[in-house]
């Protein structure tokens, strides 16, 4: 496994997205995404001690008659992941301070996940949300599924206000199965508002992770000038200086960002911030080894056929 | 700089709309689209002057550029002294005739005289010939034709300014006719020079009172292609009241006064007048009031209280022209004659030529003549005329050859051949005989018209003397080599009327006696007048007026020396009196006031109408006014322009310029943009 590094600036200025998509994954190592458990998977890992109670079916005959000693063969479990991607379209997604904008950036690493897992034949699921979820393709392994994931993420954004938490009840609602929901989101309204829902669905032992998608400029305030400021999803507007606001925004922004880590912390969820300059090859990596470390497919897959 | 097509700067005005939006532009660029407001604090805004504007110099460029491609558009260039362009077509000769009568002395008529004719003058281009002419009683040239082409087009306005800047209206009448043939004259000797076909046009500047002469006009041919443009410059206050002479005439408390004929023009007037003595400028009677409806004439006697011995002004007040408000008044003059007669006839006897001539002569006012019997004949003077019937006393003989001699005049009737010694003592020719032979009746057949006596009848309306019978004339047989001349024959070719020079005088002699038995010739209306004619002749001509025109002064002269001096100056004039005032005119050994007044008819201010023209063949152009003619001139300056620019093309330098300095504004539109437009979400 590498990090191949790509300029996410050089990668978002190819217009096809499933180009997008490709290039990344196919600089990521093949199979990273093996699941690390074992089971009764037709490829073979090791040999055990045969103890009472285990199923003789796995009992390997051949090295019982040449070394007269019993041992079980163990496999590696093939995976069958169910992922459920939630994309954030409202319209606080559409900032950006670079060439390209936050929903641009997410857009493109929800396409890269979801070929990295249609690779992997894995099962890949697709809802949109702003103020509800407004569009949803289920999650399932079929030809054409990912061309479809695709359409859908190319439709531009067009909500306006972003209500996280009633989005998550529609997902509670319609996603029953053990998945893993992968929420890429901005994550900038009050954690108060969706707590209770992602705790919900954290409870129904979906593998929940969080990748929160930022702008630089949202997070050190060094953009704009004094002008008047127009709130993107309210359109409220007022003056703002930006040398003089910056301090008071750093701290206002430090705090919310605490409060939406406590609360993932709270509820056990896995919290990636990326930023948008980040290449999308290190934040997928990241994700997919936090995600190791954290042991939630251990949850999803809940076995051990070993 | 000039512009064809001046209201394109208009659009210059576009340079209020980068204005505009480098205001109001302040306000939306600083618009900023953030997602993240509500960590946000408003800020306090800084303090910023609403005056200033966004990018001045961006803002400079736009507007350079607006201003360039608006001064592009109205097409400007720059004048140069171009010769003006010569017309398509024909030549143009212009003969422009300027009235300098008395009637141009209106209120203001002069100076719109003078302004319209610079605006003619302007008009011309260097290709067409002009002539000024000036015209009242005579026509006189102020700049010709060849004077004209011969200056540079420059200086040709400038010496015509110079020229009218000296001119000033005379005194004299209108006499539009003569100025209209010296103008055709002017014409055809434009066209013998230049010997091309031209546009020939008159353009008369005047006034067109009621008193222009226009009579010669009639029956005149025009030119073909010659159209003739009149430039009113009267008729601004058209009422005005001016005065003409009638003559003296006994008031009937035995006074004298002065008979006047008012002529209004305009509307109705209300005027008085007053005589003043002219040299003490005393009132010389009441001020009289008079109303003249308007347009109309009257006659007024304006009394004196006693007969002006001396010259009188007369003024009139209460028009609004005072140019003709005096008027001059010469002493009355009275020539006195004496006829003496010699011969035996009684005065009161009908059969008798003495009779008819005291009748013919008797009420005469020139001369007031008196008829003396020849005993008196020693009294006589120069004027007296002798008057002989039958054989005059051996003193009288004498005393009339003296008389004679001396330049007298004699008039003798020869009836009888007892006389011929006495004509022949007389003259000092012999040979003279009478023919007594009865005849049935004789006719006077030829008559010699062109002499003093008989020219007053030479008109064909009164040169009939075939009606006149004589019954009992004798023929009058002439000595050969006779320096006599006979005036009238008989149808029989004898003489019927001599003349004959005695030293320095005359004698005329008449076949018969002047009696009804004898001929018709004294009963005939014939008579006095030939009477009067003769008289006048003794007298050295016709009583020479008082009261005259300007203009006229040359009628009283006759061939004479004449020298005329102004009432009040000690010299005399250098030439004939050319205004009005009183003058004393010195013939010979003779003096006497005249009177010199303005033509009465330049006071008749209404004008001329079109039709009076029309009705005498003039070629009017009516629709040729000056509108239109300045319209043409506009047609003709614009198209020099066009091609002025057209080869000048100063516009491509300007759009050449404005396109450069769009370049430079993208540039430094989009280097601000990228400076500043982090701003704008992608």
């Amino acid at each position: 496994m590498k990090a191949t590094g790509i300029d996410p600036k050089t990668l978002l200025a190819i217009r096809d997205l499933e180009l997008r998509a490709r290039v990344v994954v196919e600089g990521l190592w093949s199979g990273l995404h093996r699941s690390p458990l074992e089971g009764f998977s037709v490829e073979f890992t090791e040999y055990r001690q045969y103890s009472p109670g285990d199923d003789l079916r796995y009992l390997d005959w051949r090295v019982l008659a040449r070394t007269d000693r019993e041992y079980i063969r163990k496999f590696k479990d093939e995976t069958n992941l169910r992922c459920l991607i939630l994309l954030d379209t409202s319209r606080s997604m559409s900032f950006g301070s670079l060439p390209y904008n936050k929903s641009d950036y997410a857009g493109t690493l929800v396409a890269t996940l979801g070929y990295f897992l249609y690779r992997q034949r894995d099962v890949v699921g697709l809802a949109l949300f702003d103020n509800r979820l407004h569009d949803y393709l289920p999650p399932r392994w079929r030809k054409g599924q990912f061309r479809s994931l695709l359409s859908k993420l190319g439709k531009k954004p067009t909500g306006n206000a972003t209500h996280l938490g009633r989005a998550l009840e529609e997902v509670i609602r319609i996603c029953r199965k053990r998945s893993l929901v992968v929420i890429v989101s901005d994550f900038l309204s009050d954690p108060e508002s969706w707590q209770k829902q992602l705790a919900h669905l954290a409870a129904m032992r979906h593998d929940v992770r969080a990748l929160q998608i930022l702008d630089p400029a949202e997070r050190t305030l060094d953009f704009g000038r004094a002008a008047h400021w127009e709130d993107l999803e309210t359109g409220q507007r007022i003056y703002i200086d930006p040398d003089a606001a910056r301090k008071g925004y750093l701290d206002e922004f430090g705090r919310h960002q605490q409060s939406v880590r406590d609360v993932m912390n709270g509820l056990g969820i896995v919290h990636d911030v990326a930023p948008t300059d980040k290449p999308l090859d290190f934040v997928l990596l990241e994700m997919i080894r936090s995600g190791a470390h954290a042991g939630a497919l251990t949850r999803v897959n809940g076995r051990d056929r070993g | 700089m000039s512009f064809l097509a001046p209201l394109f700067l208009l659009g210059a005005a576009l340079i209020a709309g980068p204005l505009i939006f480098h205001l109001i532009r302040r306000a939306t660029r600083h618009r900023v689209r953030f997602s993240a407001t509500q960590f946000l604090r408003a800020s306090r805004p800084r303090l910023q002057k609403r005056s200033s504007l966004q990018h001045p110099f961006l803002l400079f460029l736009r507007c350079l550029i607006i201003a360039l491609l608006a001064f592009g558009f109205a097409r400007p260039f720059f004048k140069q002294e171009l010769p003006v362009p010569a017309r398509e077509g024909k030549l143009k000769q212009t003969v422009v005739l300027l009235d300098e009568s008395a009637s141009m002395r209106q209120t203001g008529a002069w100076e719109r005289a003078q302004t319209r004719l610079i605006e003619l003058l302007k008009r011309h281009s260097s290709d067409d010939q002009l002539s000024l002419l000036a015209v009242s009683s005579t026509v006189s040239h102020l700049l010709s034709h060849e004077l004209w082409e011969k200056n540079p087009v420059p200086q040709r306005l400038i010496l015509a300014q110079n020229i009218l800047r000296q001119r000033a209206p005379g005194w004299g009448p209108t006499y539009l006719d003569l100025g209209m043939e010296a103008a055709l004259v002017e014409l055809d000797q434009m066209s013998e020079i230049s010997g091309r076909t031209a546009e020939k046009s008159i353009i008369v500047v005047s006034d067109f009172g009621g008193g222009t002469r226009l009579s010669g006009l009639a029956g005149h041919d025009w030119p073909v292609g010659c159209v003739v443009r009149l430039e009113s410059v009267g008729g601004m206050e058209p009422g005005n009241v001016g005065v003409q002479w009638l003559g003296w005439l006994k008031t009937v408390n035995s006074g004298i006064g002065a008979r006047l004929q008012l002529i209004g023009s305009g509307d109705d007037q209300s005027v008085t007048l007053q005589a003043f003595d002219a040299e003490s400028d005393l009132p010389m009677g009441e001020e009289q009031s008079l109303y003249l409806p308007g347009g109309s004439k009257r006659v007024a006697l304006y009394p004196f209280a006693e007969t002006p011995s001396g010259p009188v002004k007369l003024t009139i007040r209460g028009d609004p022209h005072p140019f003709d408000d005096q008027f001059w008044i010469a002493p009355k003059r009275v020539r006195h004659a004496a006829i003496h007669y010699i011969g035996s006839a009684a005065a009161d006897d009908p059969g008798q030529s003495r009779y008819y001539l005291e009748r013919a002569t008797a009420g005469w006012e020139d001369p007031l003549l008196k008829v003396k019997d020849g005993s008196e004949l020693l009294d006589s003077k120069p004027g007296d005329l002798i008057f002989i019937e039958g054989n005059p006393l051996p003193g009288q003989r004498s005393a009339l050859k003296a008389f004679l001699s001396e330049g007298g005049m004699g008039l003798c009737l020869l009836a009888d051949s007892s006389q011929l010694p006495f004509i022949q003592d007389l003259t000092g020719e012999t040979g003279w005989k009478l023919n007594l032979t009865p005849r049935n009746y004789a006719l006077l057949g030829e008559i010699d018209f062109q002499h003093k006596l008989f020219n007053i009848f030479a008109d064909p309306r009164y040169s009939n003397f075939s009606n006149i019978r004589f019954w009992d004339a004798p023929s009058i047989q002439l000595p050969q080599n006779s320096r006599a001349r006979v005036l009238a024959h008989f149808d029989d070719e004898t003489a019927a009327l001599v003349e004959v020079s005695v030293g320095d005088g005359r004698l005329y002699l008449w076949s018969g006696e002047w009696t009804p038995q004898a001929s018709q010739w004294v009963l005939s209306s014939k008579f006095v007048p030939w009477l009067q004619r003769l008289m006048e002749q003794a007298l050295g001509g016709p009583k020479r007026p008082s009261m005259i025109q300007v203009g006229e002064a040359n009628r009283l002269s006759r061939g004479n020396t004449v020298t005329w001096q102004r009432f009040g100056s000690g010299a005399p004039e250098p030439s004939d009196p050319q205004r009005p005032g009183i003058y004393l005119m010195k013939a010979g050994d003779s003096s006497h006031w005249v009177a010199v007044n303005m033509p009465p008819q330049e006071s008749f201010l209404e004008p001329l109408s079109q039709a009076d023209w029309e009705n005498l063949g003039a070629p009017l152009n009516p629709r040729e006014s000056l509108a239109s003619e300045q319209s043409k001139e506009e047609v003709v300056r614009f198209r020099t322009a066009a091609e002025l620019e057209s080869q000048q093309k100063v516009w491509r330098w300007f759009l050449l310029i404005a396109a450069m300095i769009l370049a430079a504004e993208s540039l430094v539109a989009i280097t601000i943009s990228k400076r500043e437009g982090t701003g704008i979400p992608a």
